[in-house]
Protein backbone atom coordinates (compact mmCIF):
# COMPACT_ATOMS: atom_id res chain seq x y z
CA UNK A 1 0.00 0.00 0.00
CA UNK A 2 1.53 3.63 -0.84
CA UNK A 3 -0.13 6.93 -0.68
CA UNK A 4 0.81 9.52 -2.79
CA UNK A 5 2.57 12.59 -0.97
CA UNK A 6 3.49 16.31 -1.56
CA UNK A 7 4.70 16.87 -4.96
CA UNK A 8 8.48 17.47 -4.89
CA UNK A 9 9.87 21.09 -6.19
CA UNK A 10 11.34 19.40 -9.05
CA UNK A 11 8.47 17.35 -10.41
CA UNK A 12 6.93 17.98 -13.56
CA UNK A 13 3.76 19.68 -11.17
CA UNK A 14 5.47 22.29 -10.02
CA UNK A 15 3.27 25.37 -10.21
CA UNK A 16 3.52 28.91 -11.00
CA UNK A 17 2.05 29.87 -8.13
CA UNK A 18 3.63 28.04 -5.50
CA UNK A 19 6.42 30.50 -5.70
CA UNK A 20 3.67 33.60 -4.19
CA UNK A 21 1.33 31.28 -1.92
CA UNK A 22 3.61 28.82 -0.96
CA UNK A 23 0.82 26.06 -1.57
CA UNK A 24 2.51 22.94 -3.00
CA UNK A 25 -1.48 22.31 -3.69
CA UNK A 26 -2.57 24.15 -7.71
CA UNK A 27 -6.04 24.92 -7.42
CA UNK A 28 -8.25 22.33 -7.95
CA UNK A 29 -11.58 24.04 -7.33
CA UNK A 30 -12.08 27.88 -8.75
CA UNK A 31 -14.14 29.11 -5.39
CA UNK A 32 -12.45 26.83 -2.61
CA UNK A 33 -10.38 27.76 -0.12
CA UNK A 34 -7.69 25.40 1.58
CA UNK A 35 -8.17 25.06 5.55
CA UNK A 36 -4.77 26.54 6.50
CA UNK A 37 -6.38 30.30 4.78
CA UNK A 38 -10.19 29.35 6.19
CA UNK A 39 -8.40 28.58 9.76
CA UNK A 40 -6.66 32.61 9.44
CA UNK A 41 -9.49 34.24 8.48
CA UNK A 42 -11.63 32.44 10.96
CA UNK A 43 -9.11 33.92 13.92
CA UNK A 44 -9.77 37.51 12.51
CA UNK A 45 -13.78 37.36 12.86
CA UNK A 46 -15.33 39.53 15.28
CA UNK A 47 -18.75 37.80 16.86
CA UNK A 48 -21.77 39.77 17.63
CA UNK A 49 -22.38 39.56 21.28
CA UNK A 50 -26.01 38.80 22.92
CA UNK A 51 -24.94 41.55 26.25
CA UNK A 52 -25.00 38.15 29.01
CA UNK A 53 -21.54 37.09 29.37
CA UNK A 54 -22.55 33.24 29.92
CA UNK A 55 -24.88 33.43 26.88
CA UNK A 56 -21.53 34.33 24.93
CA UNK A 57 -19.28 31.69 26.29
CA UNK A 58 -21.89 29.16 25.40
CA UNK A 59 -21.96 30.48 22.03
CA UNK A 60 -17.85 30.93 21.89
CA UNK A 61 -18.17 34.16 21.93
CA UNK A 62 -21.24 35.49 20.20
CA UNK A 63 -23.74 35.14 17.31
CA UNK A 64 -21.17 34.22 14.47
CA UNK A 65 -20.73 36.01 11.16
CA UNK A 66 -21.06 33.77 7.73
CA UNK A 67 -23.19 31.17 9.86
CA UNK A 68 -27.70 30.36 9.79
CA UNK A 69 -28.39 30.33 13.76
CA UNK A 70 -31.49 29.27 15.10
CA UNK A 71 -32.98 30.74 17.88
CA UNK A 72 -36.13 29.21 19.44
CA UNK A 73 -38.66 28.57 22.26
CA UNK A 74 -42.13 28.90 23.91
CA UNK A 75 -43.67 32.52 23.61
CA UNK A 76 -42.66 35.00 26.44
CA UNK A 77 -39.31 33.33 27.03
CA UNK A 78 -37.29 36.45 25.53
CA UNK A 79 -36.57 35.34 21.54
CA UNK A 80 -38.04 39.22 20.40
CA UNK A 81 -35.66 40.54 22.97
CA UNK A 82 -32.84 39.05 21.45
CA UNK A 83 -32.96 39.60 18.49
CA UNK A 84 -33.61 43.64 18.94
CA UNK A 85 -30.40 43.07 21.61
CA UNK A 86 -28.45 41.26 18.68
CA UNK A 87 -29.57 44.17 16.27
CA UNK A 88 -28.93 46.75 18.40
CA UNK A 89 -24.80 45.33 19.90
CA UNK A 90 -23.83 44.68 15.86
CA UNK A 91 -23.81 48.04 15.66
CA UNK A 92 -21.29 48.64 18.62
CA UNK A 93 -18.23 50.42 17.28
CA UNK A 94 -15.31 48.43 16.39
CA UNK A 95 -13.46 50.64 18.85
CA UNK A 96 -15.38 49.11 20.97
CA UNK A 97 -15.11 45.74 20.07
CA UNK A 98 -17.78 45.41 18.12
CA UNK A 99 -18.88 44.93 14.70
CA UNK A 100 -19.74 48.60 13.34
CA UNK A 101 -22.50 47.33 11.27
CA UNK A 102 -26.14 47.66 9.93
CA UNK A 103 -28.98 45.12 10.66
CA UNK A 104 -32.09 43.98 8.66
CA UNK A 105 -34.80 42.73 10.87
CA UNK A 106 -37.51 41.21 8.98
CA UNK A 107 -40.84 41.08 11.20
CA UNK A 108 -43.49 38.47 10.21
CA UNK A 109 -45.58 38.68 13.21
CA UNK A 110 -45.75 42.66 14.27
CA UNK A 111 -43.91 42.29 17.69
CA UNK A 112 -41.19 44.47 16.84
CA UNK A 113 -41.76 47.33 19.34
CA UNK A 114 -39.99 50.21 18.51
CA UNK A 115 -40.17 52.06 21.93
CA UNK A 116 -38.84 49.27 23.43
CA UNK A 117 -36.11 49.32 20.66
CA UNK A 118 -35.57 53.15 21.97
CA UNK A 119 -35.14 51.94 26.18
CA UNK A 120 -32.35 48.81 24.83
CA UNK A 121 -30.47 50.70 22.72
CA UNK A 122 -29.87 53.84 25.33
CA UNK A 123 -29.41 50.63 27.91
CA UNK A 124 -26.37 49.71 25.53
CA UNK A 125 -25.24 53.63 25.01
CA UNK A 126 -25.61 54.08 28.61
CA UNK A 127 -23.00 51.01 28.91
CA UNK A 128 -20.44 51.95 26.76
CA UNK A 129 -20.94 55.59 27.04
CA UNK A 130 -20.53 57.16 23.92
CA UNK A 131 -22.23 58.09 20.66
CA UNK A 132 -22.38 55.57 17.68
CA UNK A 133 -21.06 56.92 14.44
CA UNK A 134 -22.94 56.06 11.12
CA UNK A 135 -22.21 52.30 10.50
CA UNK A 136 -21.22 50.96 6.93
CA UNK A 137 -22.87 47.41 5.81
CA UNK A 138 -25.43 45.20 6.73
CA UNK A 139 -23.82 42.62 9.20
CA UNK A 140 -26.94 40.76 10.67
CA UNK A 141 -30.22 40.18 9.18
CA UNK A 142 -32.53 39.19 11.84
CA UNK A 143 -36.36 37.15 10.84
CA UNK A 144 -38.86 37.00 13.66
CA UNK A 145 -40.35 34.68 13.15
CA UNK A 146 -39.45 32.42 9.87
CA UNK A 147 -41.94 29.80 11.25
CA UNK A 148 -45.33 32.36 11.16
CA UNK A 149 -46.00 32.27 7.58
CA UNK A 150 -45.46 28.82 7.07
CA UNK A 151 -47.73 27.48 9.69
CA UNK A 152 -51.00 28.32 8.45
CA UNK A 153 -52.44 28.62 4.53
CA UNK A 154 -49.95 26.01 3.50
CA UNK A 155 -51.77 22.73 3.18
CA UNK A 156 -49.05 20.66 0.52
CA UNK A 157 -46.88 19.70 3.37
CA UNK A 158 -44.29 18.97 0.74
CA UNK A 159 -44.54 21.93 -1.10
CA UNK A 160 -43.80 23.48 2.62
CA UNK A 161 -40.29 21.57 3.16
CA UNK A 162 -39.42 22.48 -0.25
CA UNK A 163 -39.94 26.05 -0.11
CA UNK A 164 -38.25 26.07 3.07
CA UNK A 165 -34.99 24.03 2.29
CA UNK A 166 -34.98 26.43 -0.77
CA UNK A 167 -35.53 29.18 1.45
CA UNK A 168 -32.30 27.74 3.99
CA UNK A 169 -30.00 27.40 1.26
CA UNK A 170 -30.80 31.28 0.29
CA UNK A 171 -29.88 32.30 3.65
CA UNK A 172 -26.81 30.24 4.04
CA UNK A 173 -25.68 31.70 0.84
CA UNK A 174 -26.28 35.22 1.70
CA UNK A 175 -24.59 34.05 5.00
CA UNK A 176 -21.26 33.43 3.39
CA UNK A 177 -21.06 35.95 0.31
CA UNK A 178 -21.50 38.95 2.32
CA UNK A 179 -20.10 37.76 5.51
CA UNK A 180 -23.16 38.51 8.25
CA UNK A 181 -24.98 36.52 10.64
CA UNK A 182 -28.44 35.34 10.06
CA UNK A 183 -30.38 34.73 12.68
CA UNK A 184 -33.88 33.04 12.76
CA UNK A 185 -36.59 32.96 15.54
CA UNK A 186 -38.54 29.89 15.74
CA UNK A 187 -41.96 29.40 17.72
CA UNK A 188 -42.45 25.46 19.58
CA UNK A 189 -45.26 22.85 18.98
CA UNK A 190 -45.86 19.78 20.31
CA UNK A 191 -45.08 16.46 19.05
CA UNK A 192 -45.94 13.24 19.08
CA UNK A 193 -42.76 10.61 19.84
CA UNK A 194 -42.19 7.99 22.00
CA UNK A 195 -45.58 7.97 23.49
CA UNK A 196 -45.61 11.66 24.95
CA UNK A 197 -46.45 14.79 23.29
CA UNK A 198 -43.14 16.50 23.53
CA UNK A 199 -41.79 20.70 22.33
CA UNK A 200 -40.34 20.41 19.69
CA UNK A 201 -38.78 23.66 17.24
CA UNK A 202 -41.84 24.02 14.41
CA UNK A 203 -41.21 22.94 11.03
CA UNK A 204 -40.64 19.86 11.55
CA UNK A 205 -37.90 17.20 10.83
CA UNK A 206 -36.75 18.69 7.55
CA UNK A 207 -36.49 22.05 8.85
CA UNK A 208 -33.66 21.08 11.92
CA UNK A 209 -31.40 20.43 9.46
CA UNK A 210 -31.52 24.09 7.81
CA UNK A 211 -29.26 25.99 10.28
CA UNK A 212 -25.72 25.92 11.13
CA UNK A 213 -26.51 26.47 15.15
CA UNK A 214 -29.34 26.10 17.21
CA UNK A 215 -29.86 27.54 20.64
CA UNK A 216 -33.20 26.88 22.56
CA UNK A 217 -34.50 29.29 25.20
CA UNK A 218 -36.49 27.58 27.88
CA UNK A 219 -37.80 28.41 31.56
CA UNK A 220 -36.41 26.51 34.38
CA UNK A 221 -38.30 27.61 36.96
CA UNK A 222 -38.66 31.15 37.69
CA UNK A 223 -35.27 31.43 34.97
CA UNK A 224 -34.73 31.77 31.67
CA UNK A 225 -32.17 29.43 30.47
CA UNK A 226 -30.66 28.83 26.82
CA UNK A 227 -28.93 25.97 25.82
CA UNK A 228 -27.04 25.29 22.57
CA UNK A 229 -28.25 22.38 20.86
CA UNK A 230 -26.65 22.05 17.33
CA UNK A 231 -22.94 23.71 17.08
CA UNK A 232 -20.23 22.63 14.49
CA UNK A 233 -17.65 23.36 16.92
CA UNK A 234 -18.51 24.15 20.27
CA UNK A 235 -20.12 21.43 22.90
CA UNK A 236 -23.85 21.16 23.78
CA UNK A 237 -23.96 23.93 27.07
CA UNK A 238 -26.38 25.69 29.02
CA UNK A 239 -26.57 29.24 30.33
CA UNK A 240 -28.90 31.21 32.47
CA UNK A 241 -30.01 34.77 31.16
CA UNK A 242 -31.89 37.58 32.17
CA UNK A 243 -33.59 39.96 30.42
CA UNK A 244 -33.74 43.10 31.93
CA UNK A 245 -35.19 46.83 31.34
CA UNK A 246 -32.16 47.54 29.95
CA UNK A 247 -31.84 44.44 27.07
CA UNK A 248 -30.56 41.16 27.65
CA UNK A 249 -27.93 40.44 30.56
CA UNK A 250 -26.56 38.14 32.70
CA UNK A 251 -28.27 36.64 35.55
CA UNK A 252 -28.44 37.99 38.49
CA UNK A 253 -27.11 35.12 40.56
CA UNK A 254 -24.27 34.46 37.70
CA UNK A 255 -20.85 34.69 38.56
CA UNK A 256 -19.96 36.35 35.33
CA UNK A 257 -18.28 39.70 35.77
CA UNK A 258 -20.72 42.51 33.89
CA UNK A 259 -20.26 42.66 30.27
CA UNK A 260 -18.38 46.23 30.22
CA UNK A 261 -17.60 46.88 26.64
CA UNK A 262 -14.72 48.87 26.67
CA UNK B 1 -16.30 -14.43 -15.69
CA UNK B 2 -16.25 -11.10 -17.28
CA UNK B 3 -17.54 -7.89 -16.27
CA UNK B 4 -18.45 -4.86 -17.71
CA UNK B 5 -16.58 -1.58 -16.59
CA UNK B 6 -17.32 1.69 -18.50
CA UNK B 7 -13.87 3.54 -19.16
CA UNK B 8 -13.77 6.83 -21.03
CA UNK B 9 -12.17 5.48 -24.24
CA UNK B 10 -10.18 7.58 -26.41
CA UNK B 11 -11.79 10.76 -27.73
CA UNK B 12 -14.50 10.63 -25.06
CA UNK B 13 -15.33 13.77 -23.07
CA UNK B 14 -16.18 14.54 -19.93
CA UNK B 15 -19.36 13.23 -18.73
CA UNK B 16 -21.10 15.98 -17.97
CA UNK B 17 -24.77 14.42 -17.10
CA UNK B 18 -23.45 11.05 -17.62
CA UNK B 19 -25.91 11.05 -21.01
CA UNK B 20 -22.72 10.97 -23.82
CA UNK B 21 -22.30 7.90 -26.12
CA UNK B 22 -18.90 6.94 -26.48
CA UNK B 23 -17.29 5.78 -29.87
CA UNK B 24 -20.71 5.63 -31.39
CA UNK B 25 -20.70 5.08 -34.88
CA UNK B 26 -21.99 7.73 -37.11
CA UNK B 27 -25.43 7.22 -38.45
CA UNK B 28 -24.98 7.64 -42.04
CA UNK B 29 -22.48 4.10 -41.68
CA UNK B 30 -25.28 2.71 -39.61
CA UNK B 31 -26.67 0.74 -42.17
CA UNK B 32 -23.94 -0.22 -43.83
CA UNK B 33 -22.01 -1.63 -40.13
CA UNK B 34 -25.47 -4.16 -39.59
CA UNK B 35 -24.63 -5.67 -42.86
CA UNK B 36 -21.43 -6.18 -42.05
CA UNK B 37 -19.46 -7.36 -38.97
CA UNK B 38 -21.18 -5.73 -36.01
CA UNK B 39 -19.28 -3.22 -33.90
CA UNK B 40 -18.22 -5.46 -31.07
CA UNK B 41 -19.55 -4.39 -27.54
CA UNK B 42 -16.33 -2.85 -26.03
CA UNK B 43 -16.59 -0.25 -29.15
CA UNK B 44 -20.06 0.70 -27.42
CA UNK B 45 -19.40 0.62 -23.57
CA UNK B 46 -15.92 0.26 -22.87
CA UNK B 47 -13.47 -2.48 -22.03
CA UNK B 48 -14.47 -5.71 -20.49
CA UNK B 49 -12.64 -6.71 -17.15
CA UNK B 50 -11.90 -9.76 -16.02
CA UNK B 51 -12.72 -11.48 -12.56
CA UNK B 52 -8.92 -11.76 -12.02
CA UNK B 53 -7.68 -8.40 -13.10
CA UNK B 54 -11.06 -6.63 -11.16
CA UNK B 55 -9.91 -8.63 -7.58
CA UNK B 56 -6.26 -7.38 -8.19
CA UNK B 57 -7.22 -3.62 -8.64
CA UNK B 58 -9.49 -4.21 -5.69
CA UNK B 59 -6.88 -5.24 -3.48
CA UNK B 60 -4.35 -3.24 -5.10
CA UNK B 61 -5.91 0.53 -5.37
CA UNK B 62 -9.01 0.45 -3.51
CA UNK B 63 -8.09 0.77 -0.07
CA UNK B 64 -9.50 1.78 3.20
CA UNK B 65 -9.44 5.18 4.41
CA UNK B 66 -9.68 5.12 8.30
CA UNK B 67 -12.06 7.63 9.80
CA UNK B 68 -9.98 7.97 13.09
CA UNK B 69 -13.29 6.88 15.20
CA UNK B 70 -12.50 3.41 16.37
CA UNK B 71 -16.42 2.33 16.51
CA UNK B 72 -16.99 3.88 13.16
CA UNK B 73 -13.68 2.32 11.72
CA UNK B 74 -14.74 -1.50 12.65
CA UNK B 75 -17.92 -1.36 11.94
CA UNK B 76 -16.95 -0.37 8.23
CA UNK B 77 -14.37 -3.46 7.89
CA UNK B 78 -11.38 -0.78 7.74
CA UNK B 79 -13.19 2.43 7.27
CA UNK B 80 -14.34 4.32 3.74
CA UNK B 81 -13.29 2.06 0.99
CA UNK B 82 -11.79 3.93 -2.10
CA UNK B 83 -14.38 3.50 -5.18
CA UNK B 84 -17.43 3.42 -3.13
CA UNK B 85 -19.89 6.10 -1.85
CA UNK B 86 -20.66 5.51 2.03
CA UNK B 87 -23.76 7.74 3.12
CA UNK B 88 -24.34 8.48 7.14
CA UNK B 89 -27.54 9.40 7.86
CA UNK B 90 -29.09 10.66 11.20
CA UNK B 91 -31.45 12.85 13.26
CA UNK B 92 -30.27 16.66 13.59
CA UNK B 93 -27.23 17.17 15.68
CA UNK B 94 -27.00 13.31 15.93
CA UNK B 95 -22.92 13.85 14.91
CA UNK B 96 -23.10 13.36 11.44
CA UNK B 97 -20.68 17.04 10.74
CA UNK B 98 -18.39 15.82 13.11
CA UNK B 99 -17.72 12.44 11.51
CA UNK B 100 -17.47 14.26 8.35
CA UNK B 101 -14.65 16.56 9.84
CA UNK B 102 -12.73 13.60 11.77
CA UNK B 103 -12.40 11.79 8.38
CA UNK B 104 -10.98 14.93 6.84
CA UNK B 105 -8.85 15.71 9.79
CA UNK B 106 -7.29 11.97 10.02
CA UNK B 107 -6.59 11.87 5.83
CA UNK B 108 -5.17 15.09 5.53
CA UNK B 109 -2.81 14.36 8.82
CA UNK B 110 -1.79 11.06 7.76
CA UNK B 111 -0.53 12.65 4.29
CA UNK B 112 -3.13 9.83 2.61
CA UNK B 113 -3.99 12.99 -0.33
CA UNK B 114 -5.87 16.07 -0.34
CA UNK B 115 -9.34 15.83 0.69
CA UNK B 116 -12.17 17.69 -0.88
CA UNK B 117 -14.88 19.42 1.51
CA UNK B 118 -18.16 20.04 0.13
CA UNK B 119 -20.32 22.30 2.37
CA UNK B 120 -24.15 23.29 2.18
CA UNK B 121 -24.65 24.86 5.70
CA UNK B 122 -21.59 26.80 6.57
CA UNK B 123 -20.98 23.81 9.05
CA UNK B 124 -17.01 23.52 8.22
CA UNK B 125 -15.25 24.81 11.27
CA UNK B 126 -11.30 25.37 10.52
CA UNK B 127 -10.34 25.60 14.45
CA UNK B 128 -12.57 22.51 15.43
CA UNK B 129 -10.19 20.58 12.37
CA UNK B 130 -6.95 22.32 13.93
CA UNK B 131 -8.01 20.94 17.10
CA UNK B 132 -8.93 17.82 15.79
CA UNK B 133 -5.28 17.56 14.40
CA UNK B 134 -3.86 18.53 17.63
CA UNK B 135 -5.56 15.22 18.99
CA UNK B 136 -4.53 12.86 16.45
CA UNK B 137 -1.61 10.87 18.46
CA UNK B 138 0.79 9.77 15.70
CA UNK B 139 0.55 13.04 13.64
CA UNK B 140 4.36 14.08 14.87
CA UNK B 141 5.74 10.97 14.24
CA UNK B 142 5.05 11.27 10.72
CA UNK B 143 8.47 10.92 8.26
CA UNK B 144 9.66 14.63 7.54
CA UNK B 145 7.32 16.24 10.38
CA UNK B 146 10.11 15.88 13.47
CA UNK B 147 12.41 18.81 11.67
CA UNK B 148 9.70 21.07 11.48
CA UNK B 149 7.74 23.57 14.06
CA UNK B 150 4.47 22.51 15.24
CA UNK B 151 2.57 25.12 13.04
CA UNK B 152 3.96 24.71 9.83
CA UNK B 153 2.96 20.76 10.32
CA UNK B 154 -0.03 22.10 11.02
CA UNK B 155 -0.36 24.39 8.14
CA UNK B 156 0.38 21.86 5.60
CA UNK B 157 -1.71 19.62 7.06
CA UNK B 158 -4.64 21.43 6.87
CA UNK B 159 -3.18 22.69 3.42
CA UNK B 160 -4.27 19.51 1.94
CA UNK B 161 -7.97 20.25 2.98
CA UNK B 162 -10.06 22.29 0.12
CA UNK B 163 -13.46 23.27 1.29
CA UNK B 164 -16.10 24.85 -0.94
CA UNK B 165 -19.18 25.97 -0.05
CA UNK B 166 -22.11 24.65 -2.48
CA UNK B 167 -25.45 25.91 -2.01
CA UNK B 168 -27.74 24.82 -5.24
CA UNK B 169 -28.00 21.86 -7.17
CA UNK B 170 -26.26 23.52 -10.44
CA UNK B 171 -23.38 24.55 -8.27
CA UNK B 172 -22.80 20.86 -7.50
CA UNK B 173 -22.86 19.89 -11.17
CA UNK B 174 -20.28 22.52 -11.78
CA UNK B 175 -18.55 21.61 -8.90
CA UNK B 176 -18.03 18.12 -10.03
CA UNK B 177 -17.45 18.94 -13.35
CA UNK B 178 -14.30 20.93 -12.09
CA UNK B 179 -13.05 18.07 -10.19
CA UNK B 180 -13.49 15.60 -13.12
CA UNK B 181 -11.47 18.10 -15.37
CA UNK B 182 -8.58 18.39 -12.58
CA UNK B 183 -8.25 14.92 -12.10
CA UNK B 184 -8.23 13.86 -15.74
CA UNK B 185 -5.23 16.29 -15.63
CA UNK B 186 -3.69 14.48 -12.67
CA UNK B 187 -3.92 11.64 -14.22
CA UNK B 188 -2.27 13.06 -17.54
CA UNK B 189 0.77 14.96 -14.86
CA UNK B 190 1.25 11.58 -13.46
CA UNK B 191 2.32 13.33 -10.28
CA UNK B 192 1.35 15.66 -7.51
CA UNK B 193 -1.26 15.05 -4.44
CA UNK B 194 -4.56 13.54 -5.48
CA UNK B 195 -8.01 14.00 -4.43
CA UNK B 196 -8.74 10.74 -2.56
CA UNK B 197 -11.90 11.92 -0.03
CA UNK B 198 -14.36 13.26 -1.47
CA UNK B 199 -17.16 14.54 1.47
CA UNK B 200 -20.24 16.32 0.43
CA UNK B 201 -21.96 17.76 3.35
CA UNK B 202 -24.95 17.76 3.23
CA UNK B 203 -26.46 16.00 -0.17
CA UNK B 204 -30.10 16.09 0.84
CA UNK B 205 -30.16 19.61 1.59
CA UNK B 206 -29.73 20.29 -2.31
CA UNK B 207 -31.98 17.46 -3.65
CA UNK B 208 -34.52 17.75 -1.34
CA UNK B 209 -36.09 21.51 -2.56
CA UNK B 210 -36.05 20.02 -6.14
CA UNK B 211 -37.47 16.30 -5.51
CA UNK B 212 -41.36 15.67 -5.50
CA UNK B 213 -44.29 17.67 -6.38
CA UNK B 214 -44.71 18.21 -10.20
CA UNK B 215 -41.32 18.89 -11.03
CA UNK B 216 -39.99 15.23 -12.36
CA UNK B 217 -36.20 16.56 -13.50
CA UNK B 218 -35.57 16.99 -10.06
CA UNK B 219 -35.29 12.54 -9.55
CA UNK B 220 -33.60 12.40 -12.80
CA UNK B 221 -31.31 15.15 -11.52
CA UNK B 222 -30.50 13.42 -8.16
CA UNK B 223 -29.91 9.91 -10.16
CA UNK B 224 -27.53 11.70 -12.51
CA UNK B 225 -25.36 13.26 -9.53
CA UNK B 226 -25.46 9.72 -8.27
CA UNK B 227 -24.03 8.22 -11.06
CA UNK B 228 -21.32 11.31 -11.54
CA UNK B 229 -20.09 10.75 -7.59
CA UNK B 230 -20.14 6.45 -8.30
CA UNK B 231 -18.06 7.33 -11.82
CA UNK B 232 -15.69 9.66 -10.19
CA UNK B 233 -15.34 7.23 -6.99
CA UNK B 234 -14.68 4.51 -9.24
CA UNK B 235 -12.41 5.64 -12.04
CA UNK B 236 -10.07 7.78 -9.94
CA UNK B 237 -10.24 6.27 -6.61
CA UNK B 238 -11.49 8.33 -4.38
CA UNK B 239 -13.81 7.46 -1.66
CA UNK B 240 -17.09 9.70 -1.54
CA UNK B 241 -19.00 10.21 2.33
CA UNK B 242 -22.25 12.39 2.16
CA UNK B 243 -24.36 13.15 5.11
CA UNK B 244 -28.24 12.68 4.58
CA UNK B 245 -30.95 13.63 7.48
CA UNK B 246 -34.09 12.00 8.25
CA UNK B 247 -37.92 12.81 7.65
CA UNK B 248 -40.88 11.21 9.44
CA UNK B 249 -42.28 7.86 8.77
CA UNK B 250 -45.48 8.16 10.23
CA UNK B 251 -46.24 7.78 13.65
CA UNK B 252 -43.68 8.83 14.47
CA UNK B 253 -40.53 7.30 13.17
CA UNK B 254 -38.21 8.48 11.36
CA UNK B 255 -36.66 7.41 8.34
CA UNK B 256 -33.71 8.61 5.82
CA UNK B 257 -34.47 11.23 3.54
CA UNK B 258 -34.38 11.44 -0.34
CA UNK B 259 -36.71 8.25 -0.99
CA UNK B 260 -36.99 4.60 -2.11
CA UNK B 261 -34.56 5.58 -5.60
CA UNK B 262 -31.52 7.41 -3.05
CA UNK B 263 -31.62 4.72 -1.18
CA UNK B 264 -29.86 1.80 -3.71
CA UNK B 265 -27.32 4.54 -4.83
CA UNK B 266 -24.63 4.31 -1.36
CA UNK B 267 -22.52 0.91 -0.95
CA UNK B 268 -22.74 1.73 2.73
CA UNK B 269 -25.42 3.21 4.81
CA UNK B 270 -24.68 4.52 8.26
CA UNK B 271 -26.88 5.47 10.86
CA UNK B 272 -26.38 7.74 13.60
CA UNK B 273 -28.14 8.64 16.72
CA UNK B 274 -27.08 10.74 19.89
CA UNK B 275 -29.08 10.18 23.32
CA UNK B 276 -29.03 13.64 24.74
CA UNK B 277 -28.17 12.75 28.12
CA UNK B 278 -25.09 10.78 28.12
CA UNK B 279 -23.72 12.01 24.74
CA UNK B 280 -23.34 8.09 23.37
CA UNK B 281 -23.45 7.94 20.02
CA UNK B 282 -24.80 5.04 18.34
CA UNK B 283 -23.93 3.79 14.91
CA UNK B 284 -26.06 0.98 12.99
CA UNK B 285 -25.15 -0.13 9.15
CA UNK B 286 -28.37 -0.54 7.10
CA UNK B 287 -26.31 -1.53 3.85
CA UNK B 288 -22.33 -3.16 3.52
CA UNK B 289 -21.02 -4.63 -0.02
CA UNK B 290 -19.43 -7.11 2.16
CA UNK B 291 -20.84 -7.47 6.17
CA UNK B 292 -23.95 -8.18 7.55
CA UNK B 293 -26.12 -5.09 8.04
CA UNK B 294 -27.66 -4.64 11.37
CA UNK B 295 -24.86 -4.44 13.71
CA UNK B 296 -23.87 -1.51 15.77
CA UNK B 297 -21.55 0.50 17.68
CA UNK B 298 -21.49 2.78 20.69
CA UNK B 299 -18.71 5.40 21.42
CA UNK B 300 -19.12 8.53 23.25
CA UNK B 301 -19.63 11.73 21.09
CA UNK B 302 -16.05 12.78 19.61
CA UNK B 303 -14.97 16.13 21.91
Amino acid sequence: MSYTGSAPASSSLYWKGMESSGDPHPPILAGAQNAWDMLSDEQSQKHITTGSGDLNNILGGGIHCKEVTEIGGVPGVGKTQLGIQLAINVQIPVEYGGLGGKAVYIDTEGSFMVERVYQIAEGCISDILEHFPHSHDVRIVIIDSVTFHFRQDFDDLALRTRVLSGLSLKLMKIAKAFNLAVVLLNQVTTKFTEGSFQLTLALGDSWSHSCTNRLILYWNGNDRYAYLDKSPSLPVASAPYAVTGKGVRDAVSSNHKRVRVT
Amino acid sequence: MSATRGRSGGGATTSGCGLKRRNAPQDQEDSKMMNQDQPSTEDWCGRFWNGMELLKDVTEKKHFLPTGLEGIDTLLGGGLRQGQLTEITGPSSSGKTQVCLHCASNIAAKQMGVVMYLDTSNSFSPSRVATIIYGISDLFGQRGFELQPKDARLKSVMRSIICESVFDIFALFEVLHQLEVSLLNDKVNNGGSKVCLLIIDSISSLLAPIIGGKYPQGRSMMISVAVILKKLADEHNLSVLVTNHMVSAGNGAVKPALGESWKAVPHVRLMLSRECQNNICTATVLKHTLMASGRTAKFAAPS
